[in-house]
């Protein structure tokens, strides 16, 4: 279907609203008789709960009721069920509010309803709190010390452990012509969208009504349903405009839950707006990780084996339904990337530390494993004295290998990994790189240049999630499409967007499969009262998925109106054909009914049908990154002077909404390498406390990127798409941290790298 | 609370007379008192520029000011960039057409941001255009197709009138 | 993040202004253009009983200077304004180039030049430039008017040499020496924050060599920082790359610097030297244009 609209760089429908202003988001709804939430939070990271006073709070005109957690009871808590058999793991409970003890600063421990949000807040400052400080868990290191303090009712800190080993490991090792082993660090990050998330709730007839700025509405009802007692159809969670997620939303968070309870226990309207300071403390972080990796080659730079111990640092409690197992089993299973390698060994840990609860952020787990190998294979090339393009493309699966199975049992299916590389490598013009580094010398800077090759899993279903024990989580998403009698369609599912271009995307697939025009396609705000089950929009899931029970429920729509068009026309479905919006009769342009008297004459007036799809296995993207930067060695600071991706997400739905998400997703990781991190004293006290000190890339940090495309489609799939939103983080913080340590002379083997930390390895590598 | 203040101000051309408490911030009044929600909270301390609005011809932020402090000012917000289901301003359509925005949360702050700043300073040369949008966060495009709008419009009919 | 309540005054006179303070100054803070106050308030870091507005007080907003005059600029002028001013650019291009490097545009369309003086960051572009300058602080109290050197008004961290009961209302800056040149130089970690660290310097020459020289430095200690002893170092010499460098960092040495999660102490340290000499080779450079 080439002269479709799949494939078309169409401008998106859904620009109009946000552009006058008119979307609304959470915060933009108002409903009469609101009341505002605020919370006093934890100061403390780690202390038990003495007396709560909050007489004085209660007392201040405009406030309607101050809660803690004797007022909520421990059946409304939070817990992720997990299923990991044969492997231990323990998933802690998260009460609302905190119950007798608090483990991370930020934690919520009162809740203020007043009439506006000013005055919840003049509440908070006035409860007063006995904390009664516990020792402090500041990170993994202090969490493993025999003496450290434990935070959960189980025997230590790790909270998920799994090894894995195939292979002979200590062999391969014992053989290799050069074995390099280092730690890898990989800090915590704030994903910081710019819209914080917020909840209204407000009490309907017989239930309640949420609206919440979430990745995931059909989670949140699903975790409603038996704390609030309600029967399924009770709780109506609705999707507004979502100001970015990048995974921070898509978990289920207590606010979520606490807001509504409130809405029903109060009989109003009730709202939660985060703000940013609570955002970058109590809102999910990401990553913070420390990998310790041994690495085997032989002489011409074949990889031999592989050792990676993960420590995952997950913070005071896991999130839900994801419990803590994100990082830790994300990382480990893509730890040795598109690279043969021919024995491989890990071990997992997720350790709990009083820390803010760390969550999904684009990329989970692949961002980290992408740094780890390709630092690694850029260290190995080093010390064999080859290019570490050449290294990666020997050690490269082939295209003719694929469906190949990766060594820690993944099955990567489709693409042609080296090309990326080899192109990636063209469009910087990886030639003049000489030219370039000398010029840059003669000016008294260095120059470097960097690659990152990667392979992601994009689009999970309901197995990955089962085999992951993650067994809150459906995997399937449901597309239902309507026919209207004025002969447009709408499309409802369970993936809302983000920004990501949804209702575009799924309306050019519609559109097609339709036969209509985009614009007479509409995609609804995702609310779970449409008749529309699923999961959620994150790890890359909504082209692959939504877009399949998109095709799936238009061909059921397409057979339904042929059919209806044959008993109206009494003629043979073999001699109807599709029109635009109509079917007709094969050889008799004239004679047509158009899917607007279809649906009329349906008791309904309209036509719908809704089909729900769970992909059958895992779509494996992929791409390549290759930078070139300058380096002021005095000042540590840096410019990207060129910076290329070459990625494969299969058949392209809109070009330009791709390219968008590579340009996002790539800036979110060269932020990950110079410039964020969730910084923690030894103390826990959190230090990036606001966009002043957690530094999100401004235009200034960014360089334009040069993108190409590769579209191999998936193997098993019902569609032709592969995942897209992620591989730019994936591969941008790494290519970055590899031209750095090119142009330096030092491996960087930590991020971020702040100017400090490079002008430091500008006198060590001598090159300064 | 304190005694409430009464204050007279313009936005998007029309006259407003309000009683406000002097704590609140300009960017409430505007989302809750006058209902011009399409100015958005970020961060609340200045950095992020979503909440940018243009008082007197410039660009301010306005969860940096007080609303007693645009008692006697003209104020457009990004409802006001455009009629309502008119056509959109050449700005607003440049960054429909570059994919200029994801989210749309930062959005306001960029239009507003620029259509002053082109009205004050002018239009920005090539190597210009990254310092003007560095005083708003996009946490979603990357920034390129920003650029990119800014550009086309910058270059349109309608900038160089 | 919402404001606590305060009371709020918005006098339209200087003589209004500092009576409120004369009253209630203990409790009282100035609210000038609000950049670096009002996001304190609304993390309710400051929670001041009262605010005195003083944006309605006309008499603070100006920019003037009779030919071979001083310089005065009203505490309350927008940087914006300073930075359209040709006076400015003309005669005193030291402070437009620092005004480029404050915040972003939308910040300086609303912050003062006065509320940044009394505001007092150690890491701010304007009282480095100021200070270097030799500007003059006027302060006005309901007792009269007090003039205060910027050599001796930035007492330490947030800290000035004002009193609650003053308010200030003017900063007069000198006729710089004919012939002179100047210069900024900053490094932060994203253009428009505040600087990690920053150097300020002006410069006169007698023929080859240096015949004046005065430097400050900024985002290092908890206030700008003259080098006095890299001044003296510098006087008479023939400019040379390396001997610069290794000047300002013997300068360098001897100030007290501050940490925080950006940079460390030595490393702000080494790159205010850096920063110093290159902001001397610049003004070298400019002059010599």
């Amino acid at each position: 279907m080439d002269d479709g609209y799949v494939g078309r760089p169409l401008p998106r429908a859904e620009d109009d609203a946000l552009l006058r202003g008119r979307a609304e988001f959470v915060d933009d709804i108002r409903l009469p008789d609101t009341l505002h939430v605020a919370f006093h939070r934890s100061p403390i990271a780690h202390a038990a709960l003495g007396a709560i006073d909050t007489k004085d709070a209660a007392s201040l005109p405009g406030v309607h009721a101050v809660l803690t957690s004797e007022d909520l009871g421990e059946s409304t808590d939070l817990w992720a069920r997990l299923e990991t058999p044969e492997r231990v793991t323990f998933s802690p409970r998260r009460p609302l509010l905190a119950r007798g003890v608090v483990r991370f600063v930020g934690e919520a421990v009162v809740a203020a309803l007043a009439e506006s949000r000013y005055v919840a807040e003049d509440a908070c400052e006035r409860v007063l709190v006995d904390y009664e400080p516990l020792p402090v868990v500041p990170d993994v290191d202090a969490a493993l010390a025999p003496s450290a303090a434990v935070l959960h009712p189980v025997p230590s800190n790790v909270l998920y452990e799994h090894a894995h080993e195939r292979g002979g490991v200590d062999e391969a090792l014992a053989a290799s012509a050069v074995v390099i082993e280092r730690t890898f660090k990989v800090a915590r990050y704030a994903a910081a969208p710019l819209e914080p998330r917020g909840v209204l709730a407000a009490p309907t007839r017989d239930g309640v009504q949420v609206w919440t700025s979430t990745q995931a509405p059909h989670q949140l009802q699903r975790a409603l349903v038996p704390i609030l007692g309600l029967e399924s159809e009770r709780v109506r969670v609705t999707c507004p405009w979502v100001g970015g997620g990048f995974g921070q939303k898509a978990h289920v968070y207590p606010e979520e839950i606490l807001v509504p309870l409130l809405a029903l226990r109060y009989g109003r309207p009730v709202k939660w707006t985060e703000d940013r300071r609570e955002n970058l403390i109590a809102s999910s972080q990401a990553r913070g990780q420390v990998v310790t990796v041994r690495l085997g080659a032989t002489a011409d730079g074949r990889l031999t084996a592989l050792d990676a111990d993960i420590l995952c640092d997950m913070g005071a409690y896991g999130v839900y339904p994801h419990g803590h197992l994100l990082e830790v089993l994300g990382t480990p299973i893509m730890i040795s990337g598109p690279y043969k390698v021919p024995a491989v060994r890990f071990r997992a840990r997720a350790v709990a530390t009083n820390k803010c609860p760390g969550g999904a952020f684009r990329g989970v787990g692949l961002a980290v494993a992408a740094f780890v190998h390709e630092r690694a294979i850029d260290i190995v090339a080093n010390r064999l004295g080859l290019d570490p393009a050449d290294v990666r493309l020997r050690n490269s699966v082939q295209p003719g290998e694929l469906p190949f199975e990766s060594p820690t049992g993944m099955i990567y299916d489709s693409g042609d990994y080296p090309r990326a590389l080899a192109e990636a490598l063209e469009r910087i013009g990886h030639r003049d790189a000489e030219e370039l580094r000398a010029g840059a010398e003669r000016r008294g800077r260095l120059f470097g240049v960097g690659h990152a090759f990667y392979v992601e899993y994009t689009g999970i279903g309901s197995a990955v999630f089962q085999g992951r024990g993650m067994v809150g989580i459906v995997g399937f998403d449901d597309v239902r499409i309507a026919v209207n009698r004025d002969g447009t369609a709408t499309v409802w599912s369970s993936l809302p967007t983000a920004g990501q271009g949804i209702p575009t995307t799924l309306a050019q697939i519609v559109a097609d499969e339709l036969h209509l025009p985009p614009d007479r396609v509409t995609v609804a705000a995702v609310d779970t009262s449409a008749g529309a089950d699923g999961t959620g929009t994150f790890a890359s899931r909504s082209a692959i998925i939504g877009g399949a029970a998109a095709m799936e429920a238009s061909e059921t729509l397409r057979a339904r109106l042929l059919e209806l068009t044959s008993s109206r026309l009494e003629i043979h479905v073999d001699d109807l054909e599709f029109r635009t919006g109509a079917v007709g009769v094969r050889g008799v342009p004239a004679t047509q009914v158009t899917y607007a008297e279809l649906a009329e004459a349906a008791p309904e007036g309209y036509l719908d049908v809704v089909e729900r799809y769970d992909p059958p296995e895992t779509a494996y993207s992929y791409g390549a990154h290759a930078c070139m930067v300058e380096v002021d060695p005095e000042t540590g600071g840096v410019e990207i002077l060129r910076y290329a991706v070459v990625e494969d997400c299969g058949r392209i739905i809109n070009p330009t909404i791709v390219e968008g998400q590579t340009h996002g997703a790539t800036a979110q990781g060269i932020g990950a390498c110079l410039l964020e991190s969730v910084v923690y004293d030894e103390s826990g006290q959190p230090l990036t406390t606001s966009f002043m000190d957690y530094l999100v890339p401004s235009a200034h940090d960014v360089p334009t990127f040069d993108i190409g495309h590769l579209e191999h489609r998936p193997r098993e799939l019902r569609a032709d798409y592969k995942g897209v939103g992620e591989g730019g983080v994936i591969g941008g913080g790494v290519a970055l941290a590899n031209a750095l340590s090119d142009a330096l002379g030092v491996e960087l083997n930590e991020i971020p790298v702040s100017p400090e930390t490079i002008a430091a390895a500008a006198r060590k590598g001598g090159r300064r | 609370m304190t005694a409430l203040r009464t204050i007279r101000t313009t936005v998007n051309g029309v006259a407003v007379d309000r009683r406000v408490e002097p704590r609140r911030l300009l960017a409430d009044f505007l989302r809750d008192d006058l209902d011009l929600r399409g100015t958005h909270l970020g961060c609340e301390h200045g950095v992020c520029g979503a909440c940018t609005v243009i008082l007197d011809g410039a660009a301010v932020r306005s969860c940096l000011m007080l609303a007693v402090q645009a008692n006697g000012k003209a104020i457009t917000t990004v409802e006001g960039l455009a009629p309502l289901d008119g056509e959109l301003h050449p700005l607003q359509r440049a960054f429909h057409e570059a994919h200029a925005l994801q989210c749309g949360f930062c959005t306001p702050g960029f239009l507003l941001s620029l259509v002053s700043r082109f009205e004050q300073w002018g239009p920005p040369a090539d190597d210009e255009i990254r310092t003007v949008l560095a005083g708003n966060i996009c946490r979603c495009t990357g920034y390129q197709n920003i650029e990119k709008a800014v550009r086309a419009f910058r270059d349109s009919d309608w900038a160089v009138s | 993040m919402k404001p606590p309540v305060f009371e709020y005054d918005d006098p339209e006179t200087i003589e209004e202004a500092v009576a409120i303070l004369a009253e209630h100054g203990d409790d009282a803070k100035v609210l000038a253009g609000g950049q670096s106050l009002i996001p304190l308030l609304n993390f309710r870091l400051a929670v001041p009983g009262r605010l005195v507005d003083i944006n309605r007080i006309e008499e603070l907003d100006f920019v003037s200077a009779g030919d071979g005059e001083p310089l005065a600029i009203g505490a309350a002028t927008r940087m914006a304004e300073l930075e359209r001013s040709e006076l400015i650019a003309d005669r005193w291009p030291l402070i437009g180039e620092a005004l480029r490097h404050v915040g972003h545009f939308q910040i300086r369309n609303r912050g003062t030049a006065g509320g940044s003086l009394a505001h007092a960051d150690p890491a701010a572009e304007l009282p480095a430039a100021f200070l270097l300058l030799g500007a003059t602080a006027v302060a006005r109290s309901r007792g009269g008017e007090r003039l205060v050197s910027l050599d001796e008004f930035f007492l330490g961290y947030l800290t000035t040499a004002l009193r609650p009961d003053e308010l200030l209302t003017e900063i007069r800056v000198p006729v710089q020496p004919a012939g002179s040149a100047t210069a900024l130089v900053e490094f932060a970690r994203r253009p428009g924050d505040f600087a990690l660290a920053g150097a300020v310097c002006r410069v006169s020459s007698a023929g080859r060599s240096m015949s004046d020289v005065k430097v400050v430095v900024f985002g290092v200690g908890p206030k700008p920082i003259r080098l006095e002893r890299l001044e003296e170092e510098l006087v008479g010499h023939v400019l040379d790359g390396d001997e610069l460098r290794s000047a300002a960092a013997r300068a360098l040495s001897e100030v007290d610097a501050v940490a925080d999660l950006h940079g460390s102490a030595d490393y702000r340290r080494s790159l205010a030297a850096e920063l110093a000499a290159r902001a001397i080779e610049r003004a070298v450079d400019g002059e010599a244009r």
